[in-house]
This record gives C-alpha cells, structure tokens and sequence, in this order.
C-alpha cells in the first residue's frame, strides 16, 4: 500500500508514540533487558573513570586555596574529635548492651562490599549514582550504603556487575534519624544533591543545638540499621508544632569515589525510612 | 518556497543502529565521566536532534525512537521515557527542517539546538512526573539542568553533527 507524505508521518508518528506507551506501561516487566544492557558497559565505565580520574585529581590539585581552608578546618575538627574520642569509647560499649537488649542490628557487626563509584547523576532530576559491584557480589535491593563519613544511600537498581543507588539528598529519599543528645526520631527527607536535608517530625520542645549530629534510628522494619551518621544540624527554626530543621549530609556526597555496601542479614523487602 | 519531502528517502536503519551502539560506547567511556554541576551531557538526545536535522521528520522520528530506546536500556530511568521523548522530539525536529528551516541541513542552528534541549528536558521531567509520581524537583534545579543540557549540546553539537553526516549522510546522497 502506498501512503501519501502526510499520511505516512502519521503513521510513523503513530507507531513511535505507541510503541513508547508501550514501553513505559510494561517496561517494568523487562528491566532484565536493561539489567543486561547495563552490564555489558560495566566494564568500559570503570575503564572511563580509572582513566580519567587523574584529570579530576589535578583539577582539585589546581585549587590551594580551598585546599588549604579545608585543612585548618579539618584542623580545629581533629582537635575537638580527640576530646570526643573519650566519649565515643564509652558510648559504644554503652551502645553495644543497648542493641544487644533491644535486639537491634549493630551496623558494624554486617558484612560489607566496598565498590567504586563509576557514574554519578545518571538521571536528570534523580540524585544516584552507578557503583561497580551488583548481585554478583551478593548486592540486593535496598541494602544500605555508606562511606566512613556516613550514610550515602540506599541501592534501588541492581544489575549483575552494577548496582544504582539513591542518595539520601534525593527528594524521594527518607531516612530515619535519631537525635544523639536528645535521642528524639525524625524523618530526614532530601531535596537535591548540594542542597541540605529536611528533618521533619521533631517536636518543637525538643533542645536541638546547631551542630548535633543525627544517626539513623534503625525503628522496626528500617532498611538502616541504627547509629549510622546521616549529617549534622544545619539550621534550627522553632515551628508551631515541629521544629524547622535542616541537615548537613555527614558524607561528601559531591565527591564519592569509593563506598562501602552494607549486606543486611535478614530480607530487603522492607519499607525505606 | 516549496518544502522538500526529505521523509520519502529509505531509513539506513543499519546505520543508525550502528550510531547508537557507537554512542553507547562514547557515553560509556567519557561523556558519563562529564559533569557540570551534577549535569552530564545528554547525547542521546543530542543524537535525536542532529540526526533529525540530517534525515527529516519520518525517519527523525523512527531514528529518535531508536537512540531515546537506548538510552532508556542504557539508563536506570523507567524504560520507555527516553524513547517517547527523542520520538516526539525527532518528529518536530525534522517537520521544523522539512517545512520551516530547509537550510538546516547546511547550517547547525544552536537556536534550534538549544530550544530542543530544553523541550527535551521539559517533556522528560514532566513525563517521569505524571507516570513515576515523581517528586516535582526544584526549580533551581530545572533550571540548571535547561541550561547546562543546552550549553553541552551546543558545545557537542558540530562534533556530532559531523559523526551523523560521516554515519548516515552519506548513505543519502
């Protein structure tokens, strides 16, 4: 049959459209395809970022003056940090009977698979990043992970040789999040990447100082176990009902090289808080 | 001035398909390492744009399908949004070409560049919206991702544009 120029750009038009529609109502049905897709690039995405992460050194190298800010900063922080070493010594053999009587998980008790980060901000508008390790190395959906600053996210996408992961600054992220002072509960919730967190849930009577780190609250059916450092106290502003709080992510998420995948012991098919 | 029925010539499918995989590699090598601000190059909806300029709006629109498809099986995005996207835009493209713009084929036009990054952009987050029940993300953060899309398209336009000429131009003349 014959089709006249318009009618043919309809048609194709047409076609297009609806093999798109398609797609995007059974997609899910067929992320095998995209999971395989993605495995086969593995390889030249850690080859692309071991090649060119020596330029991104010498770039960070170029700028002394942060540089050399960052370092008085880490300065005065390592002063206070030995002072808190003591502290920090007794709270986790404190914290250690605590879980042990709440049989709660104790974040350093889990297996663990560190991974490189071999892409960052694969989608436009969703905060994630691609990591080199995937079921192969024993990597489910909605394990935890983490750097030694902090919490970073949890794994949303995985794939044999590749995992995604959502970065708690993401604005579809929550996290549940305990006050260490008070030991009050909040939800941390993101906004996007640079941008501070949002704590929501803490009661206007609550002393929250500027500062005052929060760590996951590790609640019942939590995909975080609870005591992993999620950021500190950014801004407080005393609402009507709950406090304004916004939160400093303890982890450098704008410079993630390396992580650290959290193996839960039990299932992942829990709710993310 | 009388537009020019570019949709009558055969689709060099092998060779679209054969940029596509070439793309996959590039993407996968380099441009996935490019970022700006959390915003990397979109060259796939780049490749819809240059390769409608260069085939007119049928096959822009089937070539559009094609990269948008794999860029969706190359994403972590929902399969099917990139696809419905660089199809529409392939579409408009190339109708732009067949019936406004006929000499720009000759020409890159950065304005035609820019404005459909930023359509591209637009209908992408609004589709992932409505179907994902995403949430809406900041509007500083639309607005650097409109801008930045636009300014890498722009800067990795004429090295594309001379890939598809090289790729698929030739199988047209």
């Amino acid at each position: 049959m014959v089709r006249s120029g318009s009618s043919r750009t309809r048609f194709i038009l047409g076609v297009a459209v609806l093999s798109s529609l398609t797609l995007l109502a059974v997609g899910a049905r067929f992320a095998g395809i995209g999971s395989t897709a993605r495995d086969s690039v593995a390889p030249l995405r850690s080859v692309g970022k071991k090649a060119t992460s020596p330029v991104e050194k010498a770039i960070a190298r170029l700028s002394l003056d942060k540089l050399r800010a960052e370092n008085a900063r880490l300065r005065r922080e390592l002063d206070a940090a030995r002072v808190n070493e003591v502290r920090y010594r007794d709270a986790v053999r404190q914290r250690k009977q605590l879980l042990a009587l709440q049989k709660l998980t104790d974040p350093d008790g889990l297996r663990s698979v560190a991974a490189r980060v071999i892409d960052a901000g694969v989608e436009l508008f969703d905060d994630r990043i691609v990591i080199d390790a995937g079921s192969n190395d024993g990597i489910i959906e909605g394990a935890p992970v983490v750097t030694g600053s902090g919490l970073v996210g949890r794994v949303v996408l995985v794939s044999g040789r590749e995992s995604s992961v959502l970065l708690i600054s993401d604005p579809a992220s929550r996290v549940g999040v305990r006050l260490t002072e008070s030991g009050d509960v909040g939800l941390a919730r993101g906004s996007a990447v640079g941008e501070p967190l949002v704590v929501d849930l803490i009661s206007s009577d609550t002393p929250v100082t500027r500062g005052e780190i929060l760590v996951t609250s590790g609640l019942q059916r939590s995909t975080y176990p609870a005591g992993i450092p999620v950021g500190a106290v950014r801004t407080v502003k005393t609402g009507a009902i709950q406090q304004e709080i916004t939160m400093t992510p303890s982890a450098d998420l704008d410079h993630l090289e390396f992580v650290k995948v959290l193996l839960p012991t039990t299932s992942a098919n829990r709710t993310p808080q | 001035m009388m537009a020019r029925n570019y949709g009558a010539d055969p689709i060099p499918l092998g060779r679209i398909v054969l940029l596509a995989v070439s793309l996959v590699v590039i993407d996968a090598l380099l441009l996935s390492q490019l970022r700006i601000q959390g915003v990397r190059p979109l060259p796939f909806l780049l490749l819809a744009v240059i390769g409608a300029l260069e085939l007119g709006s049928n096959n822009g629109t089937i070539a559009g399908f094609i990269f948008g498809l794999t860029a969706d099986l190359f994403g972590t995005g929902r399969l099917g949004v990139w696809a419905l996207v660089c199809c529409l835009l392939g579409f408009a493209v190339g109708f732009a070409r067949d019936h406004a713009f006929p000499a720009a084929r000759e020409r890159l036009p950065l304005l035609l560049i820019v404005g459909s990054s930023w359509i591209g952009v637009l209908s992408y987050a609004g589709i992932t919206y409505v179907v994902d029940e995403s949430p809406v993300p900041p509007l500083t953060r639309v607005g650097v991702a409109l801008g930045l899309v636009a300014a890498w398209n722009v800067v990795l336009g004429w090295p594309m544009r001379l890939i598809v000429r090289k790729v698929i131009g030739e199988s047209l003349r």
